[in-house]
């Protein structure tokens, strides 16, 4: 295990674990906070937390990735209590950074699904396919029951697919 | 055409994936952050744990109220049997001694303690029957229990209802013991009700009841034949008394009938004259002694037998009390209202307060490891 291995001191696999984990999380915090210097900045916060933080991480029950994104989430809550704002979704700020290489019809679909969305739905969204992460882990990152997690994210699913049957009807 | 196909988990799944990227300037942070890890004291940090104290605190204390209970008075309650108050203002529940609780007391203690031998192994079995009812809905189950009562042919004589406790005092069949039992059990949960049944043979007062019966049966049975025997010696008595008279009569309705006019005979006639009817005096004098003395004794003979019947019948009398008694159940069933933290503590073994220390100590522990695994 990396993070062990990181724990023991080497800091190649914690050159490792940044390459694993980066994408996604940078992904995320891309995605959460529409703004691309911001995320690099709680980026470098979440790392530097997680550096220090690392001596007393413990393996039991949590993946490294959800440690992460669980500092990242606290990262931003904090950065918006400072700030006191919060700010709204534009989805062309959004999708700026997204890989063109999504077809125009699936990426219109997923603007409509998310601008939908509540935001805690989007949260879970972001937590489950962005991240990546198993159930467990993302009930474990939003202090939910892993059965409320499911129960929320199928109703997430069912409501972003109804709405897609409507748009289309409608069209 | 091809994405029509596609689900929302779809969709999405590569919609997460085409948000994965490297920030810009992925190098310059990387070194940055890689350049503020030292390895030296990752190490060493690594050791030092979050001891939960708190956890440990509640857990102590758990232990602690555990352990003090556990050499206390175990917790149970105990049915009240009752007792008349003596104001006569009706009946209150007021702990007694085991032995010596309701009405059989009634029948019970004028009996001297007498041991019957082996030998005579019939059974008299005189029970109570004390119950005690926790329940949150006082008042309506005392209904419910008086209307039990009744329904077993039985009788309600005494009950008393509030909102925090109840109290009936009974009387029901030996026979509807078992399903009145029964039918009282189903109203509460098993937890909720405590029973005390105390059972007692009445052998010896039955053996001392027929003792009496025996002795006044023989009585009666001496005493009869003795009466006879007095009817007969006086009819006897009688006969004699009456043939002597009857002589003396005839003696003197011959001498009177008499003839002569010899002065020595005829004063010889006078004096026998004179001492028939002295005779006749005597004997008659003699018959009334007999008569009185006989109503005299036939008098007492008959106060006595009377006196042994009635004895008899007392002593019957008796017997049947017993046997109604034996077929009797006195009992009583008292009602206290319940609270949620005594259920609770009727439901946990050892002490309320040690469990929920234990609770605390284990969210202590989980809030803990959660601390501990995610917030930084």
């Amino acid at each position: 295990m990396l993070i062990l291995k990181a724990q023991k001191g080497s800091r190649e696999a914690l050159g490792r674990l940044w390459d694993k984990i980066t994408p996604k999380l940078f992904g995320y915090l891309i995605n959460v906070t529409k703004n691309e210097a911001l995320a690099e900045d709680v980026l470098q916060n979440t790392w530097l937390k997680a550096i220090e933080a690392l001596p007393r991480f413990e393996t039991r029950g949590i993946s490294p990735s959800a440690w992460l994104f669980a500092i990242a989430k606290n990262e931003c809550r904090e950065h918006w209590r400072k700030t006191a704002r919060e700010t709204d979704l534009n989805l062309e700020e959004h999708d700026k950074a997204a890989d063109d290489s999504l077809n125009f019809e699936d990426k219109f679909l997923i603007e409509k699904i998310l601008a939908d969305l509540s935001e805690e739905d989007r949260e879970l969204i972001r937590l489950r396919y962005i991240a990546d992460l198993p159930v467990n882990d993302i009930a474990r990152i939003l202090n939910i029951n892993f059965v409320a997690v499911r129960v929320r994210l199928h109703r997430a699913l069912v409501r972003a697919r109804n709405n897609i049957v409507a748009k289309k009807l409608t069209t | 055409m091809n994405n029509r196909k596609k689900t929302i988990n779809d969709l999405l799944g590569e919609w997460g994936e085409k948000q994965c990227r490297l920030p810009a300037k992925n190098d310059l942070i990387k070194s940055a952050v890689l350049a503020k890890f030292n390895p030296s004291t990752a190490e060493l940090k690594r050791i030092k744990h979050r001891i939960p104290w708190l956890s440990l605190a509640f857990a102590g204390l758990a232990i602690l109220v555990f352990v003090t209970s556990s050499i206390s008075v175990p917790k149970t309650f105990a049915p009240q049997p009752a007792a008349q108050n003596e104001s006569g203002s009706g009946f209150v529940a007021q702990p007694q001694a085991l032995n010596s609780f309701g009405s059989g007391d009634s029948i019970l203690k004028y009996w001297p303690k007498a041991e019957s031998p082996i030998s005579d192994n019939r059974e008299f079995l005189k029970k109570d029957y004390n119950a005690a009812v926790r329940t949150r809905e006082v008042n309506e189950l005392t209904g419910r229990i008086e209307t039990i009562v009744r329904g077993m042919s039985g009788r309600v004589d005494s009950s008393s209802r509030s909102e925090k406790s109840g109290y009936v005092s009974f009387a029901i069949p030996v026979g509807r013991l078992e399903s009145f039992r029964a039918e009282i059990k189903s109203l509460v949960w098993e937890k909720f009700y405590t029973e005390q049944i105390y059972t007692q043979n009445l052998l010896p007062q039955k053996q001392s009841i027929e003792e009496q019966q025996k002795q006044a049966e023989k009585n009666l049975s001496q005493l009869k034949p003795d009466r006879d025997a007095l009817i007969g010696a006086h009819n006897r008595t009688l006969i004699s008394i009456q043939t002597q008279l009857q002589a003396i009569v005839d003696q003197l309705s011959v001498l009177q009938s008499a003839t002569t006019t010899d002065p020595a005979a005829q004063a010889r006639i006078a004096e026998n004259i004179q001492e028939l009817i002295n005779e006749s005096v005597r004997v008659k004098t003699l018959l009334a002694t007999e008569n009185r003395d006989y109503q005299t004794k036939l008098g007492n003979l008959d106060s006595q037998i009377k006196s042994a019947e009635d004895n008899v019948d007392n002593v019957k009398k008796q017997d049947q009390n017993l046997l109604d008694n034996v077929a009797t159940i006195q009992g009583t069933i008292s009602l206290s209202w319940i609270s949620i933290w005594e259920i609770l503590d009727l439901y946990l073994p050892g002490s309320l307060i040690g469990w929920v220390f234990t609770l605390a100590a284990i969210i202590a522990y989980i809030w803990n490891r959660r601390r501990s695994q995610l917030i930084i």
